[in-house]
């Protein structure tokens, strides 16, 4: 039986996989967004299903993470760094049937670099800052000036919230069923169920995609999902896997485990404006009395990679800095001596865990049993939801010590606003940051960039724990499911099913 | 009895009043904000300034509150700040679901429970009231998210029974999944109730055969089963029909559990994400509704009484 089938395989390997057309997925999503348009809500799991399967913008980014053209097929930077030129792809349309223009990307970046939020209905203009103007010299040009040289930009281009609509398309109506260019079209929100994709007949590449029907259905619960997919009314968990469910179906033929890395950092931020942790010494002992690779193997069975820095390494320009400030009680307990607290006065402090995510749960409470295992530290846990920790952690920053995980990429320059939660406010890591900003070329933007995560390693600023594991798994009928987690979209356009 | 369920209606309505007030009040009390909660954390504060003028939460709560008051009144439960859509229509979309669940699980419980606890009074202390009462013991204790899994995996992943595991993607549109999805929480949540039930039935039934007028009626000779059946029954019935009426109630908002596990768009579900979103409407609305199930249910217990229990008069 087994021979046969490798038989069956070597032909049909022979053959060159051979992709049908047809057929449906469904896909568990964890959260239900209040919205599908990124532009005016944010949301992971908004991206994971309208970034590159129904909205598309200039460029984007793969799922290894690397920025490459979607609606421009080229572009073009000026010497100075102030002038992009993208060359739009020709003969595209929207899902309504209009043509995809030059005057909807100038009329979308307008609508993004517009201060007024309350009349663009667009999230975060300042994003778009640097944009002086968007002009289109040509009907297959557009031409992008900024005001000073920014190396983020092409980043900033392939976010979800640089998404591209059709300009007359009424944003109420976006933000309920968004129109793009995508491979699939926006067909029905079932509230509360699902949402479901359906083929784009006239999406411009040729035989794209493969598959008439996408369903992602939302399921919060992790042994739901995995009950859903075993019992086939699920094909894929796409992230977010529990590690223990993770083994147990990397056992069983009928499924496949994809495991990596994705861009979501496991912080566990100080209040860096509050006494003590505003004393270097404090936050590098409570650094030094963490240990990393007990956590990754016991609160995440073995998945997940120790990181040092705001970084992941699957991110551009990561500094390998995981064994900086290694695991180390002794020293933790003489920095806090130095700073005033021992086991006979220990530093007593309220640990901030929001409810709603599985994997930051289990590690933060772990990473507090280490923290009161040294002596010197009484430190207590509050859960409260999500909605709350935001409330009082996020917005208030009331908060000592927390623990959540970052899923942005290339989200290091938080650092650099010291009205974030973290209260973090050190010049010298402001000025690298705008450095590397600047910077006139890659190579020196990178050094400005590894400089600032050595100066976030050395000031302990945070734990990083670290760069959380990216977990899913799949039926063995599904095919050709994307390698990697560091596109902000799950994309199904190359997916196929036997 | 007319003059009486007035009476009982007037209360009903300062009831109502009472428990969406006191939902505003628990609400605002708690920490939280609906426009961060839908813009998510990247959002900066210039952005959650902005959707809240466009959901008018920047008004003072009070006028909030009074809008919303204003429009109850007006048959009107307002909008939804998460789905921006009309609050009656998405609970009546959710009472559809729900409402079906709980009354075939209800009908199943009893359906169970009635039979199996008369058996298990009648033979007071035999095998068979040991095996009933250990049964329902175990009913009670596990938790409904774990039944459900393993029914889940009993009948769906091992028997291979054509049942989906949650509600189809395409809702109603397909009516026979829709319809076999509610198969297994109503099997979940049926059961549970059942234990819970039986265990009520037994009891009441053994305290009415101890009474004297049980042993009067078999002293003067009637058979066991017309003792059992015309008077016993029909006494016993008074403290069951109580409880289901509360069960009812309990039920309306206690499926939540089962419905994260089966993925069921329900009132449960639907109240939960009122209260993570911080949809002070929805919430409302939705509380609404289930007080007025609540003040219903109580009201046709209590008129049961009467048909029940003729020494209960309601003049």
């Amino acid at each position: 039986m087994n021979r046969w089938l490798l038989i069956g395989f070597a032909v049909f390997f022979g053959l060159g996989m051979a992709q049908q057309r047809g057929g449906s997925i469904t896909i568990a999503l964890q959260t239900e967004p209040a919205a599908w348009d990124p532009t005016q809500v944010a949301g992971a799991d908004i991206s994971r299903v309208v970034y590159d399967n129904v909205l598309q913008g200039l460029v984007k980014r793969n799922p290894r993470g690397e920025i490459v053209p979607s609606l421009a097929t080229r572009w073009s930077v000026s010497d100075s760094g102030l002038t992009y030129t993208f060359t739009l792809r020709q003969g595209v349309k929207f899902h309504d049937g209009s043509d995809f223009t030059a005057q909807d990307v100038i009329a979308k970046f307008n609508r993004a670099r517009n201060p007024d939020t309350r009349a663009s209905g667009h999230l975060r203009p300042d994003l778009y800052r640097d944009i002086t103007e968007v002009s289109s010299p040509n009907s297959n040009t557009v031409v992008f000036r900024l005001r000073q040289p920014n190396n983020d930009f092409l980043f900033i281009l392939s976010r979800p919230e640089s998404l591209i609509g059709p300009r007359q398309r009424p944003l109420a109506e976006q933000r309920v069923q968004p129109v793009g260019t995508g491979p699939f079209r926006f067909a029905a929100w079932e509230r509360g169920v699902a949402v479901r994709l359906e083929r784009n007949p006239n999406y411009y590449i040729q035989g794209l995609p493969y598959l008439d029907r996408v369903n992602f259905r939302f399921l919060g619960d992790g042994d739901a999902q995995l009950a859903g997919l075993r019992a086939g009314d699920l094909d894929v968990i796409a992230y977010a896997l529990l590690p223990e469910n993770a083994l147990l179906l990397s056992r069983d033929p009928n499924f496949r485990v994809v495991a990596g890395t994705a861009t979501a950092e496991a912080v566990a931020g100080f209040n860096n404006s509050r006494p003590p942790f505003n004393d270097v010494r404090v936050r590098r002992a409570i650094t030094l009395a963490i240990n990393k690779d007990e956590l990754i193997q016991g609160a995440m069975l073995g998945y997940g990679t120790k990181i040092g820095s705001m970084r992941s390494p699957g991110e551009a320009c990561y500094v390998d800095l995981s064994n900086f400030n290694p695991y180390n009680p002794e020293e933790a307990r003489r920095l806090l001596a130095e700073a005033g607290f021992t086991n006979q006065n220990p530093l007593r402090f309220t640990f901030n865990l929001a409810a709603e995510f599985p994997y930051e749960r289990r590690i933060g409470e772990a990473l507090v049993a280490q923290l009161n295992r040294l002596g010197p530290l009484q430190v207590s846990i509050q859960v409260t939801d999500f909605n709350t920790w935001i409330q009082r952690v996020f917005t208030q920053a009331d908060y000592a010590m927390t623990l959540i995980g970052h899923v942005e990429a290339n989200d290091i320059g938080n650092y650099a606003n010291p009205r974030y939660y973290w209260r973090y406010n050190n010049p010298r890591f402001q000025q690298l940051f705008t450095q590397y900003l600047r910077a006139p070329n890659a190579t020196q933007a990178c050094e400005a960039l590894a400089a600032a995560q050595r100066l976030l390693a050395e000031d302990a600023a945070s734990v990083w724990v670290m760069s959380l594991p990216a977990l899913g798994a799949h039926r063995a009928r599904v095919q050709n499911w994307p390698q990697g987690f560091l596109s902000p979209g799950i994309s199904v356009a190359e997916v196929w099913v036997r | 009895m007319l003059a009486y369920s007035v009476r009982r209606l007037g209360f009903a309505l300062v009831t109502l009043w009472l428990a969406s007030s006191l939902v505003f009040a628990a609400l605002l009390l708690i920490p939280g904000n609906p426009a961060q909660a839908i813009l998510g954390i990247e959002a900066t504060p210039e952005d959650v300034a902005a959707l809240e003028a466009r959901l008018g939460l920047d008004k003072p709560p009070l006028e909030r509150y009074l809008s919303w008051l204003s429009g109850v009144l007006r048959g009107d439960l307002g909008l939804s700040i998460r789905y921006e859509q009309p609050i009656a229509a998405l609970i009546l979309n959710r009472l559809g679901i729900t409402l079906p669940i709980v009354l075939v699980s209800l009908f199943l419980a009893v359906l169970i429970a009635v039979p199996l606890g008369v058996l298990a009074a009648r033979r007071a202390g035999s095998w068979v009231d040991l095996a009933v009462s250990m049964g329902s013991l175990v009913g009670v204790v596990l938790p409904s998210f774990w039944v459900g899994l393993m029914f889940i995996y009993l009948f769906v992943v091992w028997l291979r029974l054509p049942l989906p595991t949650s509600f189809p993607v395409e809702g109603w549109e397909n009516p026979g999944r829709a319809l076999a999805s509610l198969v297994l929480p109503v099997l979940t949540v049926g059961l549970a109730s059942a234990a819970f039930l039986v265990r009520l039935v037994r009891g009441s039934v053994l305290e009415v055969l101890s009474q004297d007028y049980v042993r009067t009626a078999r002293a003067k000779g009637l058979s066991e089963r017309s003792v059992l059946y015309k008077h016993a029954l029909r006494n016993a019935a008074l403290p069951v029909a109580t409880v289901l009426g509360l069960e009812f109630a309990n039920l309306l908002i206690a499926t939540v559990v089962v419905e994260t596990v089966f993925g069921i768009p329900g009132l449960g579900s639907l109240s939960l994400t009122a209260i993570s979103a911080r949809d002070y409407p929805l919430l409302q609305g939705v509380v609404l509704v289930i007080a007025a199930f609540i003040v219903l249910t109580n009201l046709v217990v209590d008129l049961l009484y009467a048909l029940l229990d003729p020494r209960v008069s309601y003049e």
